[in-house]
């Protein structure tokens, strides 16, 4: 049976008449011709028979030919088995979409008429059923008796994931076996689903589109949250709406936290954004819902999970050997004292950990937001530079200290490509407590200029050093704090997303007296308060998003993300949420759908041969209008030799 | 050179190509003379040229017989002709002149002109005088009869600033030619002569009372001989503007009849004149006119 890839290009066969008609009422005018005597010319009628015929029939027929291979050509011809044939023969293939906007806009109901509706029309044909969101849901596979498929499609449920029908497309594919199929795809197509669908070889295959939805998808759409939370314990709560449909809608929005509701109303104008703040006071439960107040086409975007607590701490880990060093302990004791006290005017409060250096220490540093390394944990020599700083690079902070035997270190900074400084001398190296500098002023440009002015300024100025490490090839711009002689004693230096901080001063009380001071606890706060991660802390997620090494990092369940919510037991919260790619109102056509799942290249290849199963035409059709056309352009010259052409006066040369 | 190959050099339809007449002239005659079998021009004279070996059949009085006996070889004398004959060439460039054709490679008037430009070159390459005379409906140029180096310039570039326009008044021509023409004359007539068929032989017939040869080249299209069969036409005179709505394919065959009976007519009329008329189409090889042409040469040399 012969079928179009593009039906509707043979609409154009109608321009078939156009050629004909203007042949039959074309009138050709009386032609001028001057000639050197009438003498022998005698007037006659013109001759009125046949006005109205075709002069060359055989040509016409060959340029309406020729016109209409090409139009079928372009409609991409196919010659497919009659389906009565292929439905003795064929197994047939229920790919159902189950993902979360299929229970919006009444898709799934038509999706389980469809489906019922396909096994009723071929009661004899096995039928397999394969059901998909993110992957494979279900596979039933084929089978005559159509009884379970029925119960089955009855019992279908949409999910709140997002749908990724490649690997359902394949395995339906695959189904149908050698001899191809009917592969029946039931879904609302919607675009950002379907868009980017790989290429596949639909082989022996007819692919049946069956759109749930052929109205369009309006809908409010609660796009997102998120929560700040202020200084004077109030969170501000931020949410944004989509209103895509062609009317103003009024959207009564609420926010439900700690058992209490607040209400807003909202004006939102046909295709707009408009975003939508709530101020609350910090609630003791952390779990927050802002939510539309009344159903609509689609209900999974109608709320939004949110956690309204303490922005979880900042993970430090501090690195240790196994015996550390008296000075040592009491450098780390001091680094934890810091960053451990908690005068509850901050919002942000930080946790530090304790690890003894293995070779396991690595691995578990990606869900630590900063690492600290004394002096004598560098100089141990067991460090795995490289993992540090692809920790660096890929957000982390590390915070390292120098001191007596800090060449190596600096070295194996060089080495790995991590600063370019240099050892330049150490200075107080006798066991005489003599100050040997004091901090210098700090550069505005500085970020802890902001931190230390007045009285807390001063009192970092009155530090005294007694040892450092004076360090070369610093650059300006890296340096957060200098001694009054201009040595750097505090470096940032910038590593991927990262960075990496080195201190040319050990916080132990030999070589200073700043660990003993009031400005050494905003000092150490202000360094590590870099490696607070975005978006606060918590993770964001929607249900079933691909599982990556963030999730890993703060053990999370794979079940936690199959339901919209706030998961509290993972190292940092988890938000979960539907997918807003779900709310998308686009869908796509079944002719883009077919060139979707055909493929660029091989759209490329037959421009006019889409995904029709079967024999294409193409070349034979193609070979056919190139034979025509060659008989036409030789016909066209026999008869252009036999008839006179043109004006007879209008000649070359007549100049002599 | 081959026969073929020179007669090539004598189709219009490369001679049309070649612009200047000068070495359209040339090519067609040198490549005329080199064909023939043997020079027509050598010979008449009494001054002496040069030998050349004796060929089977020319007139053994030619023969020198001293030379015979010294070299035991037969040559013959060539002498350098000496005349002083007069060849008018007498042009009509009238509007009818300019018709060309589908199947025509050039109008007659560029046809007539490659001819009378051939006879120019040809007249002139033997010594002989030449004139040309063309006229429409009055005489529009006339070169007297000279055979000085410049002349067959001067005729050649008459002949390229040619443009057909108005009626023909061949008895205006051929009365201006009477009054002009000197004894031991040629006039070569070059004309489409339509619709002069009881008048033009009797003009021509007059000029041999003042012992003038004369030769009336017709020179017509194709299309005038056989009319195309086309659907229908508005026919215009290219002389008098004036008009027919009619279909060609439905009286084609009539205007061939008529056309045929003009053309006996004519050649009747000429022959009973006793002038020699010779019909070409404007896609005859030149070497018909220029065989007319060294015929009546050879006759009055």
């Amino acid at each position: 049976m012969l079928q179009f890839a593009q039906p509707a290009v043979l609409w154009a066969l109608a321009g078939l008449a156009i050629p004909v008609f203007l042949h039959l009422v074309n009138r050709r005018p009386a032609v001028r011709w001057r000639f050197p005597s009438l003498r022998f010319l005698k007037t006659a009628p013109l001759p009125r028979q046949g006005r109205r015929r075709i002069s060359d029939p055989l040509l016409l027929l060959l340029r309406l030919l020729l016109y209409t291979l090409l139009i079928l050509l372009a409609a991409g011809p196919h010659w497919v088995e009659s389906p009565d044939e292929a439905a003795e023969q064929s197994t047939g293939v229920l790919m159902i979409d189950l993902s979360a906007s299929m229970s919006g806009w009444g898709s799934m109901e038509r999706a389980r008429e469809s489906a019922l509706a396909i096994l009723a029309e071929n009661p004899q044909s096995p039928f397999a059923l394969v059901t998909f969101a993110d992957g494979i849901i279900d596979t039933i596979e084929p089978q005559s008796d159509h009884a379970l498929l029925r119960q089955a499609i009855r019992g279908l449920q949409p999910t709140r994931f997002p749908a990724r029908p490649d690997a359902a497309l394949e395995t339906s594919l695959n189904l149908t076996g050698q001899t191809g199929g009917d592969v029946h795809l039931i879904s609302d197509f919607q675009k950002t689903a379907w868009e980017n669908l790989a290429s596949q070889n639909i082989g022996n295959n007819r692919m049946h589109f069956h759109p749930t939805s052929d109205r369009p998808r309006h809908n409010v759409v609660l796009l997102t949250g998120v929560s700040y939370l202020r200084e004077d314990k109030q969170l501000d709560v931020l949410t944004q709406l989509r209103n895509d449909s062609p009317r103003r809608q009024t959207i009564p929005l609420q926010l439900q936290a700690d058992g209490q509701r607040y209400e807003q109303t909202v004006e939102i104008d046909p295709w707009e954004t408009v975003p939508v703040a709530f101020d609350i006071p910090l609630p003791q439960n952390p779990h927050g819902i802002v939510s539309i107040g009344e159903d609509d086409a689609y209900n999974d975007d109608n709320e939004w999970h949110l956690y309204l607590g303490n922005p979880p701490p900042i993970r430090v880990a501090v690195i240790l050997t196994s015996n550390p060093e008296p000075l040592a302990a009491e450098e780390l004791f001091f680094i934890q004292t810091a960053l451990e006290t908690f005068t509850g005017a901050e919002n942000t409060r930080f946790q530090v950990e304790f690890l003894t250096y293995n070779l396991a220490v690595p691995a578990r540093l990606q869900s630590y937001d900063a690492v600290f390394i004394s002096n004598a944990t560098a100089t141990s020599g067991s460090l795995d530079y490289p993992a540090l700083k692809e920790f660096a690079a890929n957000g982390g902070t590390v915070f390292s200290t120098l001191d007596s035997g800090s060449v190596q270190t600096l070295r194996a900074l060089r080495d790995n490509n991590i600063v370019s400084l240099r050892h330049g001398g150490q200075t107080g190296r006798e066991m005489i407590l003599q100050v040997a500098d004091n901090i210098g002023k700090l550069s505005p440009t500085s970020r802890l200029s902001g931190t230390f002015s007045g009285d807390a300024a001063r009192d970092l100025y009155l530090a005294s050093l007694y040892s450092f490490v004076r360090l070369e090839g610093a650059t300006a711009e890296t340096v957060l704090l200098r001694t009054e002689s201009g040595d750097p004693l505090l470096i940032e230096q910038p590593v991927g997303l990262g960075r990496w901080m080195i201190s040319a001063l050990s916080f132990h009380t030999r070589a200073s007296d700043l660990p003993l001071r009031n400005s050494f606890l905003p000092l150490i706060k202000e360094l590590f308060l870099v490696a607070a991660p975005e978006g606060g802390g918590f993770v964001h997620t929607t249900c079933r998003s691909t599982v990556s090494e963030t999730l890993d990092a703060i053990n999370t369940e794979p079940g936690d993300i199959d339901q919209p919510g706030l998961v509290l037991e993972t190292t940092r919260p988890l938000i979960v949420n539907v997918d807003r790619a779900e709310s998308d109102p686009e869908t796509l056509q079944p002719d883009e759908l077919r060139r979707q799942i055909q493929g660029r290249a091989a759209t490329t290849r037959h421009s006019f041969a889409t995904a029709l199963p079967g024999i294409s035409l193409w070349p034979w059709f193609a070979l056919a209008a190139f034979i025509i056309f060659l008989a036409e352009c030789l016909l066209g010259s026999v008869l252009g030799n036999r008839r006179p052409t043109g004006n007879p006066v209008q000649r070359k040369g007549d100049g002599i | 050179m081959p026969i073929q190959a020179f007669k090539s050099l004598l189709d219009p339809a490369n001679l049309s190509r070649i612009e200047p007449f000068t070495l359209l002239a040339r090519t067609a005659v040198e490549g005329y003379l080199s064909g023939l079998h043997r020079s027509v021009f050598q010979g008449f004279g009494s001054e002496f040229l040069q030998y050349r070996h004796y060929t089977p059949g020319e007139d053994l009085k030619y023969v020198d017989w001293k030379l015979y006996a010294r070299s035991d070889r037969l040559h013959t004398k060539v002498f350098q002709e000496e005349t002083n004959m007069n060849v008018y060439l007498v042009l009509d460039a009238s509007a009818s002149m300019h018709y060309q054709g589908d199947d025509a490679v050039c109008s007659k008037l560029r046809y007539a002109s490659m001819i009378a430009a051939c006879l120019a070159y040809m007249a002139n390459r033997q010594g002989d005088n030449i004139s040309l005379l063309t006229y429409q409906d009055k005489i529009t140029g006339f070169i007297e009869p000279g055979h000085r180096n410049q002349q067959l310039h001067r005729v050649l570039l008459e002949l390229a600033r040619i443009k057909p326009q108005g009626e023909g008044n061949h008895a205006a021509a051929l009365n201006f030619l009477e009054k002009h023409v000197g004894n031991r004359g040629l006039v070569v007539f070059l004309s489409d002569m339509l619709e002069q068929e009881d008048t033009l032989p009797k003009f021509l017939s007059r000029l041999r009372l003042l012992h003038c040869d004369c030769i009336g080249l017709q020179i017509l299209d194709p299309d005038e001989i056989a009319l195309p069969r086309r659907a229908s036409a508005r026919f215009e005179d290219m002389e008098s503007g004036s008009e027919v709505l009619t279909s060609p394919a439905t009286v084609a065959d009539h205007y061939d009849q008529q056309m045929k009976a003009f053309m006996q007519k004519l050649k009747s009329a000429f022959h009973r004149e006793q002038v020699d008329y010779l019909p070409l189409t404007s896609n005859d090889n030149l070497g018909h006119a220029l065989a007319a042409y060294l015929h009546h040469r050879e006759k009055n040399g």
